[in-house]
């Protein structure tokens, strides 16, 4: 694909797309989670890349970046693709990321935080997890086409996967 | 064929570090120097000037006119901001004269050393760390190393990764058992080769070391931020997120598991900031 069709989106940062050439693509997520949201009635696709579990005390803040936290980087990701007619019933979610380092004591756990943090939310709000790939050691790269709503995942110099 | 002295004579034939930069960074940490002492080093090098006179009239600083003074630049910015720059446009060049090796995405070990030192200059603060300077320069370069081994492991590095995958050692003793030598001794080697203080080459060689009840805070501090840096997706892509954390470090700052997100949160900010600055944000 050229690389005028990539959608990027950074760390702690969200994209919504209806154009069926775009791709979306978060790279390296390492413990930060991935998650696309497409209805594929409407053929929208929307990728969120949250770095931290809650908001807490930083939603007071000045510049406040909601997509930093699952918290509030979800609601929003949903939001988004309200607006160009998607439907949360037809939502299909897929998650990637929350991994961690090599630690036994769970002190670098913020992958596993993160993910508690999501499946709070999606729990509250009635939400089902349809294709995820978490955890472990390793940092993914994750890609959305917005034409069929196939996620992709590279991991390291492995093969890209198709969940 | 790959002999630790040829590594090591790699390191001597290195460019120097640039005379200015490494003069500014001894002036800097000089307490009663003035923004024209510094304009006359910085002048000295085109590259730094044209930095800071950018960074002075971009948006971040909304000023409403163009400043063309470079004393005058450096008094809107402040010390602490051009210290950074000069640190960053100085070592750039290096990270951006590589072969493939240790990379599979253009600029990773660039766009690591970045993240690390601003999360480290980050905990500096939360912690009082006395050595500002030195931990930022420590943090920046503490992957030197790889840049000299990737002109050696072209053709070594799948035999470092299948030792990683099929033995399940790590990505350090793989270095050692096909190289002979870590990226952290040899960036330790280009350090020394460069005459930087022993607190900053200690904290290279030591970045992926067991901690130890002798070891310095910056030390401590540069491992701590290379583990934040990987678990943000900063790594340096081929050998993953497969290193041990450094929990005792944490604990031994006081650090829990509020205090290191909220030091990522901060991170971040700054991060995007700097790549922005210098156009690294990761492409495809």
């Amino acid at each position: 694909m050229d690389n005028g069709k990539l959608i990027r989106i950074g760390v702690a940062d969200m994209k919504v797309s209806n154009d069926p050439g775009r791709m979306l693509v978060t790279y390296s997520l390492g413990s930060c989670l991935g998650v696309v949201v497409y209805d594929p009635h409407v053929r929208v696709g929307g990728m969120l890349h949250v770095m931290l579990p809650e908001a807490k005390d930083d939603r007071e803040s000045k510049n406040f970046n909601p997509y930093k936290y699952v918290d509030t980087g979800i609601p929003l990701l949903f939001k988004e693709t309200y607006k160009y007619g998607a439907k949360k019933n037809r939502m299909i979610v897929t998650v990637a990321g929350g991994a961690q380092i090599l630690d036994d004591s769970g002190y670098f756990n913020i992958g596993k935080r993160n993910l508690a943090a999501l499946r709070k939310i999606f729990w509250k709000n009635g939400v089902m997890i349809d294709k995820e790939h978490v955890e472990g050691t390793v940092a993914r790269t994750m890609r959305a086409d917005i034409d069929s709503g196939m996620v992709t995942l590279s991991i390291g110099r492995e093969k890209e996967i198709v969940l | 064929m790959i002999s630790v002295e040829n590594i090591l004579k790699k390191v001597d034939s290195l460019p120097p570090f640039p005379a200015a930069v490494s003069k500014l960074l001894t002036l800097l940490r000089d307490p009663s120097v003035t923004p024209d002492d510094i304009a006359e080093t910085v002048k000295l090098d085109q590259a730094l000037t044209s930095s800071v006179l950018r960074l002075c009239n971009s948006s971040y600083y909304s000023l409403r006119r163009e400043i063309k003074n470079l004393s005058e630049a450096i008094v809107y910015i402040g010390l602490a901001e051009v210290k950074k720059i000069i640190v960053n446009s100085g070592t750039r060049k290096y990270f951006e004269k590589r072969k493939p090796g240790y990379e599979d995405d253009r600029g990773e070990i660039w766009r690591h050393a970045i993240a690390t030192s601003i999360i480290a200059e980050t905990i500096g603060k939360k912690i009082n760390c006395p050595e500002k300077d030195y931990l930022y320069i420590s943090a920046l370069l503490h992957d030197i190393g790889k840049l000299v081994l990737s002109e050696f492991v072209e053709d070594q590095s799948s035999k470092i990764f299948a030792l990683v995958d099929e033995e399940k050692i790590s990505f350090l003793d793989a270095e050692k058992r096909v190289l002979g030598i870590t990226h952290a001794d040899v960036g330790a080697e280009v350090l020394i080769y460069w005459k930087f203080p022993d607190v900053i080459v200690s904290a290279v060689r030591k970045h992926h070391m067991a901690f130890g009840e002798e070891d310095t805070m910056i030390e401590n501090i540069v491992r701590l931020a290379d583990s934040l840096a990987m678990l943000m997706g900063f790594e340096t892509s081929v050998d993953g997120l497969a290193y041990k954390g450094f929990t005792d470090i944490g604990r031994l700052y006081g650090l829990n598991g509020d205090d290191l997100e909220s030091i990522m949160a901060v991170s971040i900010e700054e991060i995007s900031r700097v790549e922005a600055e210098f156009g690294i944000s990761k492409e495809v």
